[in-house]
């Protein structure tokens, strides 16, 4: 399944008859929501903070420039390279150059013939399409997520936001790693975990840049950080002698106070976990003496249609999101089907509301329409976006650009025509009362086929309700 | 292709073209925060902290142990690194580590002394454990808070199979905000320094949701309060 947002629909049909898929996907996804339950319980104030949040998100978003200077600022006078790029294809090339330049530098040990690039989990990053970029450039790009790892070396995109491989299971994985990696076939997760393992330490040990994403970054102190479990974002930040931190702008929080919140928020929501296994603040590059750190920092600010959702005041709140995917996990769509067949890096209720602001309506008009509308996903998020509002302002918007549906509108026309004229209207109710009564009965059904012929229509009151209340009620 | 000033430009424009419409004041919102929960009241460093610390670190899946003090630490240091008689350690050589004389307990025992950088790495990644102090702990998460300065590394924490980890009762706050606040009261910026937050040892749950303790980092952590 070639990534394309445009091919949902089939994509869902495809899916809804993969049986294994849907069981994985519902199993995975049912124990996320039920971890988070019980850590969410434990917090007697959770609606608060998440109101708490919610506002100091859309308070950021509307001063988000004046947050990035001083973003800016404050981690410049602390060493570290603050660059900026405007799309993907800008921020791609530009980090293809620094990492050119830490080989040319000698920083990236010189021995190697292909430098090497580690990389810790970051979707940033998957939607630039970073990683194979910097591969067509001749660099060596391995992924050290568990669950990222898993999906590269099958040439998969990751179906989930925070659990890149939810969609294999243990079987698969095991396949996977006999067919790619050439051990044998085992199917224990602990195994599997330290077959990873040794392979990867190895590509740590020699690696040459790191790549990390940025789940926030403070801008009063200067800190871009990121949250993970696996031990892997430490390591990339620990060994290589580069890093570049690759943060979405909308990633900005003001102060230490809000990012306190969001730490609250974010592994609850995520993975029903109180804290994550680490949370890293690159606060500078290492200096001269000391023994490990990056003496190299970089911090790419990226904007690839961000700003669009900022100029849109009833798609903004969509750039409040913390990246948790609680919404994919209770979404009734993402759970039958997965996320591969949203076919984009953003799955679920999030990624239908991005792909259109991101990629633009034309190819995905299909992707709002992924959802029941149930608002599941409004009332899970932790920084309450009213996602199924947005889902239905896109469909609007999809609608009124078409213009070959001129049977609805024409319909829908005629309706609120009658809508705007109540006498109308109830002159037209009356209508399928005197089909179903009169004409149903009488003609004793010819023309409706096998479902009347056992069947009498129900015998209807001759009054209609609104007339019998009017008649006991009415004031006239 | 463009410099990059001028795609720095180009965001920034974007940015306030876009908030044009909306934005109504012209100097950033002051900034104030009723924070939700109100720090604890919890006394930094009680035993109420201290075991609040302990079981939250437990349900982890990290080992805590609360010693009587640094006399009773020494004897659970020894007692711990036992188990690895005849290897290397990993040691950060942080002043309190230092201050703790670490260094000549290890030479009682059997044990082989690495300060692991990035040049020594490749012997460094074979040592089974590793050793640090740590500049605080935060109870409800039973997180410790690595800071990386100086001579104080990552390396020591990270690439050991076991990181053992010693923690001053007096640097343990009830909660994170707890934590903030008494950092701003003592005027210490936590944008200066690198940190690392660690909560138990490093997990993954990628395969199917299980959870497996000791991912690419530590299997286990242990944490010795003194």
């Amino acid at each position: 399944m070639l990534p394309d947002p445009s091919a949902i629909k089939s994509n869902i049909i495809e899916a809804l008859n993969d049986q294994r898929l849907r069981a994985a996907v519902m199993k995975a996804t049912d124990h996320s929501l039920t971890k988070r339950a019980e850590v969410v319980a434990e917090l007697p104030h959770w609606e608060a903070l998440r109101s708490q949040a919610a506002q100091r998100r859309q308070e950021t978003l509307l001063h988000i420039d004046e947050h990035l200077l001083q973003l800016e600022r404050k981690a410049s006078e602390k060493g570290i390279k603050v660059h900026w790029a405007s799309d993907g294809a800008i921020a791609n090339r530009l980090i293809g150059e620094l990492c050119q330049a830490a080989v040319a530098s000698g920083m990236a040990s010189p021995g190697q013939s292909q430098p090497l690039i580690v990389k810790s989990k970051s979707m940033t990053t998957e939607e630039i399409g970073l990683a194979p970029a910097l591969q067509a450039q001749g660099f060596e790009v391995v992924e050290t997520d568990l669950g990222e790892y898993i999906v590269q070396i099958a040439g998969q995109m990751p179906s989930h936001i925070t659990a890149p491989a939810l969609h294999l299971s243990r079987s698969d994985v095991g396949r996977l790693f006999a067919d790619k990696l050439g051990v044998p076939y085992q199917e224990d997760p602990v195994e599997l975990i330290g077959i990873a393992r040794k392979i990867l330490r190895r590509k740590f040990l020699s690696a040459d840049i790191g790549i990390t994403g940025c789940n926030f970054a403070v801008a009063e102190s200067g800190t871009p950080l990121i949250v993970e479990n696996e031990g892997n974002g430490r390591l990339v930040s620990a060994i290589p002698k580069v890093q570049i931190i690759v943060m979405g702008m909308e990633k900005v929080v003001p102060t230490w106070e809000d990012l306190m919140i969001l730490l609250e928020l974010l592994p609850r929501s995520a993975t029903g976990q109180r804290m994550t296994g680490s949370v890293l603040y690159f606060n500078r590059p290492s200096t001269g003496g000391e023994p490990d750190g990056p003496r190299e920092l970089h911090l790419v600010i990226l904007d690839n249609g961000r700003s669009r959702a900022l100029a849109d005041p009833q798609l903004r709140s969509i750039l409040c999101c913390i990246r948790c995917g609680a919404c994919l996990n209770v979404c009734p769509v993402y759970r039958r089907v997965g996320g591969h067949a949203y076919g984009w890096v953003y799955p679920g209720p999030i990624g239908s509301v991005l792909a259109p602001i991101f990629l633009g309506l034309e190819k995905t008009k299909d992707q709002p329409f992924a959802s029941t509308l149930c608002g599941r996903c409004d009332e899970i998020c932790p920084v309450k976006i009213d996602l199924h509002h947005k889902l239905l302002e896109l469909r609007h918007r999809i609608i009124e650009a078409q213009s070959n549906w001129t049977a609805e509108r024409g319909l829908l026309t005629a309706w609120k025509f009658v809508l705007d004229r109540p006498e109308l209207y109830h002159q037209l109710a009356k209508l399928p009362r005197f089909l179903l009564h009169d004409i149903c009965r009488t003609l004793k059904t010819p023309g409706i086929p096998v479902w009347k012929q056992h069947r009498d229509s129900p015998d209807l009151a001759r009054r209609s309700f609104s007339q019998l209340f009017q008649k006991e009620f009415g004031s006239d | 292709m463009k410099n990059p000033e001028s795609h720095r430009e180009v965001v920034l424009k974007a940015i306030q073209n876009g908030l044009s419409s909306t934005r109504h004041t012209d100097h950033p919102q002051e900034f104030f925060m009723d924070l939700i929960p109100a720090p604890s009241p919890q006394r930094i460093g009680s035993d109420e902290v201290l075991h609040n610390f302990q079981k939250m670190l437990e349900l982890v899946g990290g080992e805590c142990y609360i010693t009587a003090g640094e006399q009773s630490l020494h004897a659970a240091l020894q007692e711990v690194l036992q188990t690895f008689a005849g290897s290397a350690v990993l040691l950060s050589p942080d002043p309190e580590i230092q201050r703790l004389n670490i260094d000549n307990l290890i030479l009682q025992t059997s044990l082989r002394i690495i300060h692991p950088t990035q040049q020594n790495m490749e012997e460094a990644a074979l040592a089974p454990v590793g050793l640090t102090s740590a500049s605080a702990g935060i109870a409800d998460t039973g997180t410790v808070v690595l800071v990386h300065i100086g001579e104080t590394g990552r390396l020591s924490a990270l690439l050991p199979e076991v990181h053992v980890v010693l923690l001053k009762k007096a640097t343990i706050y009830p909660d994170k905000l707890t934590f903030l606040q008494q950092m701003k009261l003592a005027r210490i910026d936590l944008g200066a320094t690198p940190m690392t937050w660690v909560t138990g040892p490093s997990s993954t749950a990628d395969i199917e949701k299980v959870l497996v303790r000791g991912a690419h980092g530590p299997r286990r952590l242990i944490a010795l309060l003194y």
